[in-house]
């Protein structure tokens, strides 16, 4: 078992003991720590007030614009990655294929700039 | 009715908890029986064989007992520097040692004692685990950074990219902690980790990317033993730069310490949670502080790479250095607003970083020549 992946068995043992060690400073305090419990303890804070309504009300999403720039560049993000691997033996293609994918970044980056800042369409 | 469900939901935790524990101690048992006799064999034949067998990285070294001396002591260095540079004392009576330095474990063992409070309102589990989980996302990483051609706990030839997906978790979780919470506070702290993560993992990524570029590896072991003539750095100083920033937003350090802003939020993500549940969250972010600073190290500093003193004791200096750095902004900077935070993250730090790589394409040829 030892040595079929080393590195791979100690990190789950290094993962394993990191849980635990978390599940440990949990039981602790659980165990010793008193329990007092009344209602205004468990109520939800609000800076010293009594929470009036619901606690879920509804946030404006301003700057959903830069979420969706997120998903077109994560994905495109991944294609230079795979470029960077090959940097060496690429040829003419490596200089052909990093300048494609960042000019197929900048439209995107510019627009959707352009359209965050008009915060009232959000 | 309500109250009872309540008492009963912690008195299951308890139980769950500890039978996760007990379950978990006995994995370690059945994992680590052999390796453990193995060692303490070595105690009465060879002791030196010790210092390079994988439990003592696992629990000492790169592992739990360094990153866990680290973590207390930048926790510590954090407010007393802060304190130093706006002329007050800081920590300073706790324990014998001088200069407080024990205040960290002081404050350890005071939310050892402290209560753990769920708000009724809680999506309970979720708000429970979600601590747990972030600390695992921060620790995880640790694992990965090499500190020495033999000192690593997990040499994968794709570790960075293991790396960013652990780091990659932590904002979820976030946002999962402040959703449960069912607090606004709470609510919108999360979000602002989600805003400030998806402004500034790109940035990281395509920084990170030239160090791969230059070592045409993505196996940090591979990035450092690159790095032994010239550090990346000098290739690659803006992409350094761009790097360093990240890491501040990632680790919500001062000019980017957005989700918690206590002046504006109360605390952020962190609002409703209280005792050792909050000590956890803490304590997840500093260990995650030493593993992007063992990161830096690696991608940027030339990883375990200098002259005289042997190769972990350059790691241990560099990550000091770095993580001196990261929490000295404190002291120096005021707290951005989020709007500033993303706009300078998409309109600023990307070009840059793309730019970046455009460099690095133009003078290809050259640097394959200097670096071979």
């Amino acid at each position: 078992m030892l040595e079929a992946d080393q590195g791979l068995y100690w990190f789950v043992v290094f993962v394993l003991i990191m849980l635990e060690s978390g599940l440990l400073f949990y039981l602790i305090p659980m165990l010793l720590a008193p329990r007092k419990r009344s209602a205004l303890k468990e109520e939800t804070f609000e800076a010293g007030q009594v929470p009036p309504g619901s606690k879920r009300i509804r946030f404006a999403l301003q700057y959903y614009a830069y979420l969706l720039l997120f998903l077109v560049f994560d994905v495109t993000i991944m294609f230079l990655f795979l470029w960077g691997f090959s940097f060496v033996n690429s040829g003419p293609w490596g200089f052909i294929y990093p300048l494609a994918l960042v000019g197929v970044l900048i439209p995107p980056l510019v627009f959707t700039v352009k359209l965050s800042k008009a915060m009232d369409l959000w | 009715m309500a109250s009872s469900t309540r008492r009963d939901f912690f008195k299951a935790l308890l139980a769950g908890v500890a039978i996760a524990l007990l379950i978990g101690v006995a994995l370690d048992v059945v994992l680590l029986y052999r390796p453990l006799l193995d060692v303490l064999s070595y105690l009465f034949t060879n002791p030196s064989l010790i210092l390079i067998h994988p439990l003592f990285m696992v629990l000492i070294f790169p592992g739990l007992g360094f990153v866990g001396i680290v973590a207390v002591l930048a926790i510590w260095g954090e407010r007393k520097f802060a304190a130093k540079v706006q002329n007050r004392v800081g920590p300073l009576y706790a324990g014998a040692l001088p200069g407080g330095i024990l205040q960290p474990i002081a404050d350890l063992l005071k939310l050892l004692f402290k209560e753990i409070i769920i708000p009724k309102d809680s999506d309970r589990l979720v708000f429970v685990m979600a601590p747990v989980a972030a600390f695992l996302m921060g620790a995880a990483p640790v694992a990965l950074v090499p500190y020495s051609p033999s000192y690593v706990i997990f040499d994968f030839p794709l570790s960075l990219l293991l790396f960013f997906v652990f780091t990659g978790f932590f904002p979820m979780v976030l946002l999962l902690a402040g959703w449960s919470s069912n607090n606004k506070f709470s609510f919108i702290g999360g979000l602002r980790a989600l805003y400030q993560q998806a402004s500034y993992e790109i940035p990281m990524f395509l920084s990170a990317l030239s160090a791969v570029m230059l070592a045409k590896s993505f196996s940090l072991m591979d990035i450092a033993k690159a790095q032994t003539g010239v550090w990346f750095i000098v290739l690659a100083p803006i992409s350094a730069v761009v790097f360093f920033t990240a890491v501040l937003a990632e680790l919500e350090k001062f000019p980017f310490e957005i989700p918690e802003a206590e002046s504006e939020i109360v605390a952020g993500w962190m609002t409703e949670y209280s005792g050792m549940t909050y000590g956890l969250y803490w304590f997840g972010i500093y260990v995650k502080l030493v593993a992007f600073s063992g990161l830096f190290a690696v991608l940027f500093l030339g990883g375990w790479n200098g002259p005289l003193i042997p190769a972990p004791w350059w790691m241990i200096i560099k990550v000091g250095v770095v993580a001196t750095l990261i929490i000295s902004t404190r002291a120096f900077f005021p707290r951005i607003r989020i709007d500033q935070l993303i706009s300078a993250g998409w309109t600023k730090l990307i070009p840059l970083a793309l730019f970046n790589i455009l460099i690095l394409v133009a003078l290809q040829p050259w640097l394959v020549r200097l670096l071979s």
